[in-house]
Parts: structure tokens; sequence; C-alpha cells
């Protein structure tokens, strides 16, 4: 008798627990779900955006129109099954009203369906840089501020051909969708410039041995190598490249991603005189910038990359959207077309959307060279302005 | 070219001797089946480059490296897996736990960025090879492998130490009565083991380097020269590792996208061809499950009375008393919960499906799974094809329980003779070659970005989270009637004696490998359909659903809920499940907290740890400590 | 499997050595169906090799096996069980996770039972159950009996599968005075149907059950006949009883 009246009371106690859903105070913070690699082989790429993105709202103290905002973080370890479960979790229990951060387009896909189903606006900050993701699979809510894979495997393409004169050149990637998208894009730009891909080799991703790879290179009388690799794979690549003797042979390009700065500590020597097309470099010249790269460099004692200065620039995106409706987030169709219309100052230049929500970018030629510590991005020339998703300069 | 890629293939092949001969050991002569070697290759690796940058002496950095991994794996079989000494299950759980709990907290002590070794100038020399140039630290290890090779050989055939050793793998008792101290000898193999992962991962500093996720790589390495070689043989460690070495380098340059596939296939020839390895012997009968020291812990006497009762009722659970109960808490759920919650508890039914297919061939039959995911992913690619085919969610369930079965097959063809740690060893090889199938075969299965696929169940109710829910209910309850019917069946006693006694079984006229073959089947038809359960939860698939962390999430559910009893895997799945969105919403440090349960499960689910009612008369408390230690 | 057959089992010219040693060296012998026949010999004689190479888990090194006039010499253990011939374990080999009730179940519900037996399987499994005398403990688990109690499970065991020869290894070793008149006794109850051939050393209860007696030493059989007849050979008293 007694056990069950004590059970009972028990049970009626979870079930108030659980019952109760108190209308909650109208100060109500705006909650921003941060989904990124934390942990695994993209933790490093992951880490870079996520600090990016904290960065700008910690300096504008966490508050927008007057609400506190909320940073809910979880890991995807790059994985599309753990990111969808993670954002289930954000969606569905935090209740987050914008989410943000993506590692890879398979997690990007993988939510795709999922975040149009549930009108959860989707802010892309990391590296999903899927064509389809803002084309052909594009949806009202998704957003993009880092890249697409068009655009940045395309503007070197001319400029190889005519202005480098690498006339013959090979194409490395990594065998996964973004490896595909650069390098069809390169060699769209480069074959249009009336210049020969000699061959194409696609890499697992992954791969720490690539002597396998490098070593018909010398046999294929090439003048040059375009090579797409990510994170762990562009240090190894690089590295084995020099050791091998290669880069005194045949030099190398590609996209901006083999030589993010925050490679390019592990890389050292060995990444000196490549060349690649960039969006982003703490030598650009614009007060923005110089303001971001001190206060980065204060806060987390390094220098940013494109992915931080792509994070800091999402979370600019998203707190001007808000105070352009006056901090009224769970109006969902106002605060959309207010991001759509998003136009800012920021330290790649001026910011915005094009028609089919994915970030306009300028591209420089950017070369590594020696710097103050170590190598950094230098500015050889800007190469092209207002380069869209399809890797065409409007 | 040519002579480079040879000359790459022989050196890499060095290296992954290595790291093989250290994980053949340990299985050869301790039958332990070391999930965590690959942490001890990290660990070295990550050792080595501090050490050596700090110090300038790449020596130093060697040195450093190896003994931190040595140290590492004495301390692990001292404290862990000495407890649970000749039940190859709990070992390969625990380490499973090391393995997750090593890789974080290198990744929170080191950062997530690749480390890799940057020789100093002096030794930054390399030969030229044809029209380029081959590193020295690379081709050095052309010698440094036969060289430990030989070493180890020598030590173990021809010295009176070797001979101590191999005496006490035979027989442990003779042993200890003639002086030699096993427990001591135990440690030692454990350390000359890990010794050499970690010697690797100091020697491939300088390209594969330190990163996140390499010991899962290193361990998919070993395993598949082990199985080639011959799990416990030292020859076959070494020409299995020249082989795949070479069919790396090579293949590599000449069909690139094969690569994952070209390490597998082999694997799985020899399997089919040859199941114990080019050079193994079939292993002896399986150790006696002994149970030695186990950490006494003292417990107040309401907390005993509350685990037991809570075990003898879990025990003598009328059935279908508690099945109503479940099922009416169930169909509560939406309405009393929060829309995610019904997300959750519909995990946990799915997955209380998967463990209960793996608890008909383990906790019933004795047959311990480490590839159960196969199962599972085979479900679930089905489902998601079925959609892609237009066909209705019924049917698509109907396909993956077939197609599931079709793996059951497959699998039943391969392992159906191996038994215990051997079995172990054949499940996780035949599940990782189709994961590396399904990731490499881009065209068919979306590679490892996944596919996302259409397939949904018909609507019967507006709200997207409640049909699901309704649906999930649903084919639960047809499950669970069909596990009630197994239970209460025939084959069920036949499965439990084949567990129990197989001999006897055979000397009554049964046709024990018919009844292993039906149990296989059967237990994929559970999995499976939970698989196709999944695909419709997700809206996608990917590879990893045929990974390890799935068979071992299964394989620990199935344990902690009490293998072999009914209800145990559907406690287990809630278990895990549950505590999972408890962790996750605690820290980042998920995975280590994940490793510690498994390693707590592990040993309590295996008498390594165990509860001691406080004596009421009693004043002497036995402290944790001194329980410790021998 | 004919019924006309002769033998319950022939041996002819059978030997069986590990490496170097020679455990059986040479047997040649003919066990007549529907009697009781004792196996005795010191320690060390061979008998219970005899009984695994008679039920297949030892391979010959040289010689034949007949078994009901069918050749299974080189037939695994199960083809032989299913041809009629069953075994108790001189260990008690149980499924010890298991009911008495579920044991014997099981024992009955054997291939080699359904062929044989009128009965459907349940019978006979309560047939074999009051046998050994444990219905009042059939729902326990195994590992709770007595070792007394598991030795007469094992021998349940072994008849519930309704054996046309029935192989009985020290079926009464470890069992007290008591226990072994009441397990003589159900021994002495099965009927001729089945052919039985017992091993055991407790010669004043196992004499009083056999009908012929054969007697092995060092790998050999020395004697082989009507108990009495060999009770009375000299060698014999020499070697056993002198």
């Amino acid at each position: 008798m007694n056990m069950k009246r004590k059970a009972g009371i028990v049970l009626a106690a979870i079930l108030a627990g659980i019952g109760i859903v108190s209308p909650l105070a109208a100060q109500e913070p705006i909650k921003i779900g941060v989904l990124q690699a934390m942990t695994g082989p993209l933790a490093l790429v992951g880490m870079e955006s996520t600090d990016g993105f904290v960065h700008y709202f910690e300096q504008i103290g966490n508050k927008v129109a007057g609400r506190p905002v909320v940073l809910y973080k979880e890991d995807d370890a790059a994985n599309p099954s753990q990111g969808l479960e993670r954002t289930r979790r954000l969606v569905e229990r935090e209740r987050v009203h914008v989410l943000s951060g993506i590692s890879t387009s398979a997690i990007a896909y993988a939510l795709r369906t999922y975040v149009d189903q549930r009108q959860v606006p989707l802010v892309i900050m990391g590296a999903a840089g899927a064509n389809d993701l803002t084309d052909k699979q594009a949806s009202p809510y998704i957003f993009r501020t880092s890249f697409s894979n068009r655009q940045l495997g395309a503007p070197i393409g001319q400029y190889a051909c005519q202005k480098l004169g690498l006339k013959k050149i090979v194409v490395m990637a990594s065998d996964f969708v973004t490896g595909h998208e650069q390098s069809a894009a390169f060699r769209d730009q480069y074959s249009k410039a009336g210049c020969n891909v000699v061959r194409s080799v696609m890499v697992p991703l992954g791969t720490s041995d690539f002597t396998p790879f490098l070593s018909q290179i010398a046999s294929l009388d090439a003048d040059g190598v375009w090579a797409m690799f990510f994170a762990a794979d562009a240090i190894a690549f690089v590295k084995q490249y020099e050791s091998l003797g290669l880069k005194a042979k045949v030099p190398l390009i590609g996209p901006s991603g083999l030589i993010d700065p925050a490679l390019l500590g592990a890389m050292g020597a060995a990444a000196a005189g490549i060349v690649a097309p960039i969006y982003y470099t703490t030598l650009l010249e614009n007060p923005e910038n110089k303001a971001f790269v001190q206060s980065f460099k204060v806060r987390y004692g390094r220098e940013p990359g494109g992915t931080a200065a792509s994070g800091y620039i999402a979370a600019m995106a998203i707190a001007r959207a808000i105070e352009a409706i006056d901090g009224r987030i769970e109006d969902k169709p106002a605060f959309l077309a207010a991001l759509r219309q998003v136009k800012l100052k920021t330290p790649i230049g001026i910011f915005e959307f094009d028609a089919k929500q994915n970030v306009v970018l300028d591209f420089y030629l950017g070369k590594v060279g020696p710097g103050e510590s170590g190598y950094t991005l230098q500015v050889v020339e800007p190469l092209e302005k207002a380069v869209d998703q399809y890797g065409i300069a409007r | 070219m040519m002579t480079l890629q040879l000359v790459n293939g022989i050196a890499y092949g060095n290296l992954l001797f290595l790291i093989a001969a250290g994980f053949t050991l340990i299985f050869g002569i301790l039958r332990v089946i070391n999930m965590a070697h690959g942490s001890f290759f990290l660990l070295g690796a990550h050792v080595a480059i501090s050490v050596a940058t700090a110090t300038q002496s790449v020596l130093a950095g060697l040195i450093a490296g190896s003994l931190a991994a040595a140290l590492l794996g004495a301390l692990m079989e001292r404290v862990l897996l000495y407890r649970i000494q000749g039940n190859y299950l709990a070992q390969v759980i625990v380490t499973i736990g090391v393995l997750m709990i090593v890789g974080d907290l290198c990744q929170v002590y080191w950062g997530g960025t690749p480390r890799i070794f940057a020789l100093p100038e002096h030794l930054r020399a390399s030969v030229p090879l044809g029209a380029l140039r081959y590193p020295l630290d690379r081709l050095i290890l052309v010698i440094i492998g036969p060289a430990i090779a030989l070493a180890l050989w020598f030590v173990i055939e021809r010295t009176a130490f070797g001979a101590k050793v191999r005496a006490a793998v035979d027989d442990e008792e003779i042993a200890q009565a003639i002086g030699i101290s096993v427990p001591r000898l135990r440690v030692f193999v454990f350390a000359l083991g890990s010794l050499l992962a970690g010697l690797a991962g100091a020697l491939g500093s300088t390209f594969i380097g330190a990163k996140p996720g390499v010991d899962l790589d290193i361990i998919l390495l070993a395993l598949v020269i082990v199985v080639i070689g011959g799990p416990g043989s030292l020859v076959g460690s070494y020409v299995a590792a020249l082989i795949i070495g070479l069919i790396d380098s090579i293949g590599k340059s000449l069909w690139p996208e094969a690569s994952m596939f070209l390490l597998f296939a082999p694997m799985l020839i020899v399997l089919i061809v040859a199941p114990h390895g080019l050079f193994g012997k079939p292993s002896g009968p399986a150790g006696a499950v002994r149970q030695f020291k186990p950490i006494t812990i003292s417990c107040p006497n309401w907390l005993w009375s509350l685990v037991n009762a809570g075990r003898q009722s879990a025990m003598r659970l009328s059935w279908p008393i508690a099945a109503i109960v479940a099922l009416v808490a169930a169909i509560a759920v939406p309405f009393f919960g929060s829309g995610f919650s019904v997300t959750v508890v519909g995990l946990m039914l799915i997955w209380s499906i998967f463990a209960i297919g793996l608890n008909i061939m383990l906790g019933y039959g004795g047959m311990p799974s480490l590839g159960h995911a196969l199962f599972f992913g085979a479900g679930a690619y089905a489902m998601a094809w079925s959609g892609f085919a237009g066909l209705n969610a019924y049917v698509g369930l109907l396909a993956a329980v077939a197609s599931a079965c079709f793996a059951a097959l497959f699998l039943a063809a391969v392992a159906l003779r191996a038994r215990d740690a051997q079995l172990l060893l054949v499940t996780l090889a035949v599940a990782q070659v189709v994961w590396g199938v399904v990731f490499k075969w881009r065209s068919i299965t979306g590679g490892d970005d996944g596919l996302i696929h259409p397939q949904a169940f018909p609507q019967i109710s507006s709200d997207l989270s409640t049909n699901f829910y309704l649906h999930v209910i649903g084919a639960f309850a047809i499950a669970m009637a069909a596990y009630a019917w197994f239970a209460r069946s025939n084959f069920r006693l036949l499965l439990t004696g084949v567990r129990s006694n197989e001999p006897r079984l055979l000397a009554l006229g049964f046709n024990v490998d018919a009844i292993r073959l039906k149990a296989i089947v059967l237990s994929s038809i559970f999995s499976g359909f939970a698989g196709g359960l999944y695909a419709v939860y997700s809206g996608f698939v990917a590879p990893e659903l045929f990974g390890v962390h799935t068979s071992a999430k299964v394989l620990l559910m199935t344990i902690i809920g009490m293998a072999g009893t009914f209800f145990g895997p559907i406690i287990g799945a809630v278990s895990i499940i549950g505590l999972e969105e408890v962790f996750s919403g605690w820290s980042e440090r998920s995975n280590t907290l994940l490793g510690a349960l498994y390693i707590i499960v592990a040993l309590f689910g295996f008498g390594g740890i165990k509860f001691a009612r406080r004596q009421v008369t009693a004043r002497r408390r036995i402290p944790v400590a001194k329980a410790v230690l021998p | 499997m004919s019924v006309g057959a002769q033998a319950a089992i022939a041996v002819k010219g059978l030997k069986k050595a590990f490496g170097s040693v020679d455990v059986i060296r040479g047997i040649d012998i003919s066990f007549p169906r529907h009697e009781k026949h004792l196996i005795i010999g010191p320690n060390g004689a061979g008998k219970t090799t005899f009984f695994n190479l008679l039920n297949g888990q030892y391979a010959p090194s040289a010689g034949r096996i007949e078994f009901l006039d069918v050749d299974v010499t080189h037939m695994p253990i199960r083809q032989r069980a299913l041809l009629g011939l069953g075994r108790t374990f001189q260990i008690a080999s149980l499924f010890q996770d298991l009911s008495v009730r579920d044991n014997l179940r099981i024992a009955a519900g054997a291939p080699q039972a359904a062929q044989r037996s009128d009965l459907r399987a349940e019978e006979n499994m309560e047939i074999a159950l009051s046998f050994c005398g444990l219905k009042a403990k059939a729902d326990g688990a195994v590992r709770h009996l007595s070792y007394g109690e598991q030795r007469r499970l094992e021998i349940a065991m072994g008849l519930a599968t309704a054996p046309q020869v029935l192989l009985l290894d020290e079926p009464m070793a470890g069992l007290t005075q008591i226990e072994r008149g009441i397990v003589a006794e159900r021994i002495l109850e099965v009927s001729t149907a089945t052919s039985i051939l017992l091993i055991e050393h407790d010669l004043e209860v196992a004499l009083k059950l056999a009908d012929k007696l054969t007697v092995l030493h060092l790998g050999e059989v020395i004697a082989h006949g009507p108990v009495e007849s060999v009770m009375d050979d000299p060698f014999v008293r020499q070697i056993y009883l002198g």
C-alpha cells in the first residue's frame, strides 16, 4: 500500500514536470544553434569558423536589438548521421531560431529536407560548398556565407592558362563531392581559356601517403599541378609534394582550401610559393579587416583565416537582419526577407547574397610567402570581383 | 616510376608490420582483441612529436613515444583487462571504451590540428629514385622493420623467456605452479605489443602524423593484416603487411578510386578460402572465463536491496503485464512529452529491435558479433532504395528484412564454423568489407556522402512526428510478438543448448550448423527491420551505419541489459540512448563519458566489479584501493 | 540400421595412438544386441578412449567400426547419433543454464528419437523425467542439482532419445551407496530393445546388471564372454581381482 502510494506521488510529480510548459517571459533570448565539427578529422576547420562566429557576438555583448543572444553548440564530427541527430536536438529540444555552421556538404544535404520542412533558417558558414545547396536544391531557408564549390574552383582557371603560362596541368582532388565540384569548375574555366588538363587524379579522402599518386606526375610531362585538398590531407599533400622533390620541378596551385592560414603553420616552408585565388587574407586593406584581425588575435592568440572570416560574417549578417526587424526573430518571413537584403561592410569587403542566397565574393591572387611569424598569404593582385556562386563575375 | 612505388610499398609495409605485430602478439598470446591498438599509435605519435620538438632530438622522441604507449598498455592490462581475463567479449568492449577516451583526451590536450613532425634540417635527406626523390626517414623503415621482426622472432622462439611466455599461454595453472608469474608476463606482453604500436606511431609521425581519427584507421589496417596473415602469427603479419603495403602503393597509382576496396577484398578472399589466415592455426579451446580479484565495492543495505529487487523483478517480469504497461507508456509519450521526446523514444524503440536481433545471436546462441551493423546497414540501404524505386514503405520494410537475410547468408558462409574470439574478428572483418564497398561504390550507394532518400511512411496522422511514431510503435509491437514467439519456441531451447553445451547436442544427433545458421538469419531479420525503420527516421543513409561504432553500440546495449534475458536488449537500448542524451547535454566530452560507460559496463557485466553486501555484523570493510592492488 | 542386424557394435582391428603413445592396441570384438555388456579394466586400460572411438569423438588410427552392421568408422558424431547411437559422459554433460525439464525436452526432441519412438516427444520427456526421479525439481536449473541428481539426469538424457545402443560411461561414479542401488535398478529396467555398453568400476553392483563381461587391459581385450566364465578366467583374476 505504502509503495503504491509513493509510486503514485512520484508518477504524478513526473507527469506534472513534463506537462508544464509555462509561457515564458517576453525577454526570451534569441537562440542560435551552431553545428560544427568539434571532434574528428575536421575539428580544425570547424573550430575556426565557430571561433569567428562567436567572436562577433561577443563583440556586441551577446545582445541584439535588446534581446540576449544564446549560442548552442553541437558537434557533428563531420558525420551526417550525427549531424542530423544533433540538429533534431537543437531544433526540437532547444528550439533554436536560427541554425548555423555545417562543416561538410554531406551534412548539409542530410539536413536540407529537415530544415526546409521544419522551416528553420539555416546559415551555412562552414565548408559545405556543394553547388546544389543554393542552386538545384535551394530552399528559401538556406543561406550560405562561406562559398560554393564553383566559386572557389573557377577564378584561377583562366589566370593559370594565360597569365601563369601553365599549359598542361594535372588536376588532383579529394574524392568526394567538394573535390569533384571544385575541380570540375577549375577544369571548365581552364579549358575555356584554351589549355589542356593532362590528367585528373581522384585521391581518397583521409589519405596519409600521397606517394603513389605523386609519383605519376613526373612521368606525365605536365608543367603544373592544381590540387584540391582539405585540412589534414592538405598538410600531408603539400609536405610530401616538397619532400619528393616535385616542388622544385612543377609549380603547385590550387583553390584557397589548400593554403588556408590555419594550415600554414604545420606546412612550413613546403607551402612557400603556392598561389591560389583567395577571398580573404589578414593583409586585406580595409578598416573592418584591420579591426577584425586585431581583435581576433587578442582573443584567440592567432590570426584568423578565411574560415574564421566566414563565421564572423555569418554572425554579422544574422545580427543585422535581426536588428532590421527590431528583434522579432519569431517572424520568420520577415527575418528571411531581411537576411536576403543584407548588405554589409565586412573584413572581406562588401558582403551580399546573390539571388539564390549564396554569398558574392571578391577574389585576389594569393601567394604564400614569409611573414612576421612563419608564413602568410600575401596578395599579389586582384583577380575577379563580385564572383557569384556559378563562378562568374557579375 | 615503378621503382618508387615498389620502394614506397615495402617501406609502408614495414611500418604496417610494426602495427600488426603488436596486435597479433597480444591476440595470439593473450587472446585479447585490443581495439585500442590504434590509440597507442596515436599516443606514440603525439608524444614523439612533442618530445622531439622540445629536445630537438629525434631519438628522444622515438623512445618517449614508444615508452608512453608501452606504459599505457601495461596500465590498461593491469588495471582493467586483468579482471576480465579470458573473457574476450568483455575485453573488446573495454578496449573500445579506452579507444574512445584516449582519442578524446588526445584531442583535448593536443588539439584537433593534425601534427606532422618536421625533421631538423640535417636529417632531412632524400635519395634520388627515378625522376623524383624519396625521403630517408621513410626509406629507413625498410631496415627497421626486418630488424625488429628478427628480434621479436628470436625472443619468442629462442630464448628461455619466450618459452616461459608460450608455456604460460598454454596452461596457466601449471605455469604458475612452476614459478612463472603469469600476471607479470601478461603485463610484459601487453607492454611489448603497445610499444610496437607506439614506435610505429613515432616513426610514422613524419608522414601519417598525429590527427583525430587516425586511431580508428590504424586499428582497421591492423585488422586486415592480422586476418590475412593469421591471428597470432608473426610471420603471417610480416608477409601480409608487405602484401598490403605493396597493394596499397601500386594499386593507388594504377587505380586510385578502388583503394579502399583493394584493402578489404584480399581480407574477404582469405576469410573465405583460408579462415585462419595464411599462416594461422585454428585457435585452441577458448580459455575458461575466470574472475580474478574483482574490485569489491561495499554498498549499503538499502542500495543492495534495491539493485537486487530490480534484478529479480527484471528476471521474473510477467511479460504480458510488462508488455501492456510498456505499450501504454509508449503511446502516452506524444501526449505528455515534447516533440523531441517523441523522437528520442522512437529512436529507443528502433535500437531495441536492433538489440533484440543481436541478443538472439549473442545472448541466446552464445555467438558474439562485432559486425551486427552489417544487418542494420543492409536493412537501411534497402529501405532507401525502395524509396527511389517508388515502392510503398511497408514493402520497403520487407525489402529491408530480405536484404538483411541475404547479408546473413553471406556472413554465415564465412563465419559459421568460427567460435568466440575468432567469430568476433570474422564478423568485424565482414562488416568492414561491406562498409568499404559501400563507402567506395558512389554510383550506387552515394559513397561516404550517403544517400538522401524519399521513403516515408504513409500519412495516417497529420503531424509528421506523430505519424512516424505511430508506425514505430506498430513495428515494435510486431517485433515483440515475433520475439515472444521465438522465446517460447523449441528453437530457443536448442539455441540455448548450442551456447550451453554444443558437444552434447551433436551427440544427440542435432545439426548444430543448421541451428547456428537459422539463428544468424533470424537475428538478421530483427536487425534489418530496425535498419529499415531507422532509414525512415533519418531520411538519410550513410556508410557508417555499417561501421564499427554502430556494431559496438548495439553490442554494449545487449550486454548492459544482461545478455540472454528477454527484456535485456530493450533495457539496454533505452539506457544507452537515454544516457547519450544526458551526456551530450552535459559537456562536449561526451566521447570520454561514453567510453567510461563502456568500460564500467563491461567490468560490471562480467564480474570485474562486484557489489558486496555490507555485512551487518562484520566491522572490517575492505577499502577499494586495497582490493585493486593484487 | 537393419532390424535383423546381429551385432549392436562390431569392432575389427581397432587401434588408436596419440602421437607415439598406443592407447588402443588392436581390438576385435562383437557385442550382440539386446544385451547389457559390462566393460571393465584397470585405470589407463583405454575404456573411455574406446567409447570415444565408438561414438565418433576420436578417429581411429586403424581398424573398422560397425554399428548395427553399418560401417561408421569415418562417420561424424552426429550421423552416428542419427543412426541410433546414444552416449552418456563420465563428467555429466548437461545444459547447465536450462531446467531439468528443458534438458530432457531437448533430448526427447532429438532427431534420432523421433524416428524410433511411437510416442510424441513430450511424452518421452515425461517418461524420462520419471525415470530419473527428478519430477519435483523439474523446473529448477540443472546447476542447482546435487552431483548424484545430475548423474541420474545424465542417464535419463541418454535414454530419452530412445537409442538402439547406449554407451554408459561410468554412470555410478561418485554416487552414494543408496544412489548406486537406485541407478542400478533403473538400468535393469531399461527394455532390451536398447542394447547397453557399460563402463563401471563398482563391480559389486555392475556385475548384477550385466549379461556379458569384457575386460580391457593396456588397450587390448583380454577376456570377453558371459559374466561367470570371465570371472573364473585365471588371467583376469590375476590382473584385475588378484
